[in-house]
Parts: structure tokens; C-alpha cells; sequence
């Protein structure tokens, strides 16, 4: 039997942004990705890489 | 799509300036890649309500609340050190104390840079558990994780800190990609653009149930 997994949850939240192109933005960033970094988005594979700068200390 | 009721939301009590920042973003994507809806103060820009009257409101509304106490030190415009979060924090702890039935129910994580340093300057909160990240977006990201395991039905599997933390990597990977396409810079991204897009990209890359 497959594991349950939890659901994401999304909210209406005012953006400055339409949420449109957003999920548009998440749509072709996903697209353009390659195979082995799509596994490891999807818990199909483990990673060993570091953070980008922007998002370290 | 499931809108998040009480049980779901979290209440993000943490510093929301440069220095912090991405701390505050891994933890704010930790929370939503385990199902949860985080809320804080940045999420409405109305000058005409009184800012403790929405923290209070936001409070009510969150039955799980994250609170970052590490800010300790003096803000460098003033000198003087910032008193919010401890505050923040007292109130979350006063509703889950004198509310209803489901305020009693609240739930928190404390979080400083070391494990024990809080005791010499909040020392009225000594006895309960500070988990500590060391300043480190994995270890912010393993101790939200581990705290909301807890509510989480044993049925479900939610995955380990090691594994929220590779997909928050390639999320930040991706997010500039993703800001360029509607022209606007990352750090231009309000806090109510960076969580619609955090769960935008968690909905079109579901993880696979193996």
C-alpha cells in the first residue's frame, strides 16, 4: 500500500502579481527542468549540493 | 483546492528584516511542503488597523505558532534592542492559556541561535523546549519540520528536513527564473507574492508517493 502524503495547501492572498502568471511561472520552470534535479523534486532521488548564495548565511 | 482552516495555519513570529531573511523564507517554505499555511504580519498592508489588533487577529486564527527569539541584539539605527517577538510570543502564550477550547489547543516552537542562551535574557520561559538552528537554513528547516510532525497523523508520511531542504534549494534555484517572468526582482517579492508563488510551485510539483 502506497504512504499518504500531505496535502498542499493554497490560500487567496492579495499579490501584486496575478496569480496567473504565477502558476504559469511555476508551470515552465518545471518544463525546463532537467530529469535528475525533476526526481529530486519529487522525492524520487537524495541530492548533495549546496545552497545557492542568495539563500544561505 | 483545500482552503487551510484553524488546524492548519501557522502563525510565523520572526524578525522580518535583510539579515533574517532567509531563514524566514526557508522556514515559511518548510511549513507549506509539510501541508501547513503560514501567516504573519507582512501578510496585510492595511494602515488603518492597529497593528496589535492584527497580530492578535492572526494569533486567533493560527492554532500553531512559530516564534524566532534570537534577535537579541540592538537595532543599529537606535541602539536599543527590539522587543516584538518575546511580545509576540507572551500573546500566543496568553490565548493558548486564558482562550476557548480551540485556543487551548495552540501549539508552539521557539526558536533561538544556541540551545539554552534564551534563559539569560527570557528567563520566564524556562522549563519549556527552545529548539535551536544556529543561524542555518537546514537546521531551521529540520526543526519546523519536526515540530509539525507531531500533529500529522502517523498515516501520512512527511518527509525528512534533509529532503524539504533539496527541494527548497532548487525552489530558490528557480524563484529569480520565476520573478523575471513577471519583471519584478526577488527582493521586490511581498510576502504575500513570495508564499502565492511557494504554493504554486509545491502544487505543480507534487512529490511521488513511493
Amino acid at each position: 500500500m502506497k504512504p499518504k502524503l500531505r496535502t498542499i495547501m493554497t490560500t487567496n492572498r492579495h499579490t501584486s502579481v496575478p496569480r496567473k502568471a504565477m502558476r504559469a511561472a511555476a508551470k515552465a520552470v518545471t518544463a525546463a527542468r532537467d530529469p535528475e534535479t525533476d526526481r529530486i523534486v519529487r522525492g524520487l532521488a537524495s541530492p548533495k549540493e549546496e545552497l545557492p548564495e542568495t539563500a544561505r548565511k | 483546492m483545500p482552503e487551510a482552516d484553524y488546524g492548519r495555519r501557522v502563525f510565523v513570529n520572526c524578525p522580518f528584516d535583510k539579515e533574517y531573511r532567509h531563514l524566514f523564507e526557508a522556514i515559511v517554505f518548510a511549513v507549506h511542503d509539510c501541508g501547513y499555511v503560514a501567516r504573519c504580519a507582512l501578510e496585510v498592508d492595511d494602515g488603518s488597523e492597529v497593528r496589535i489588533e492584527k497580530v492578535a487577529r492572526i494569533i486567533g486564527d493560527c492554532k500553531f505558532g512559530l516564534h524566532d527569539i534570537s534577535r537579541t541584539d540592538p537595532d543599529v539605527a537606535t541602539g536599543l534592542p527590539r522587543f516584538n517577538m518575546p511580545f509576540e510570543l507572551g500573546v500566543f502564550l496568553g490565548a493558548k492559556r486564558f482562550g476557548r477550547t480551540e485556543q487551548k489547543q495552540k501549539s508552539c516552537l521557539i526558536l533561538d541561535v544556541e540551545p539554552y542562551r534564551y534563559q539569560k535574557f527570557l528567563s520566564d520561559i524556562a522549563g519549556q523546549d527552545i529548539a535551536a538552528h544556529g543561524g542555518k537554513v537546514e537546521s531551521a528547516i529540520s526543526r519546523v519540520r519536526d515540530w509539525l510532525s507531531n500533529a500529522i497523523a502517523t498515516s501520512i508520511r512527511l518527509p525528512g528536513g534533509e529532503a524539504i531542504a533539496a527541494r527548497y534549494r532548487i525552489f530558490r534555484r528557480e524563484l529569480p527564473v520565476m520573478c523575471e517572468s513577471y519583471s519584478l526582482r526577488m527582493d521586490e517579492l511581498t510576502f504575500n507574492d513570495y508564499v502565492a508563488q511557494l504554493e504554486d510551485w509545491l502544487t505543480q510539483n507534487p512529490r511521488v508517493a513511493v
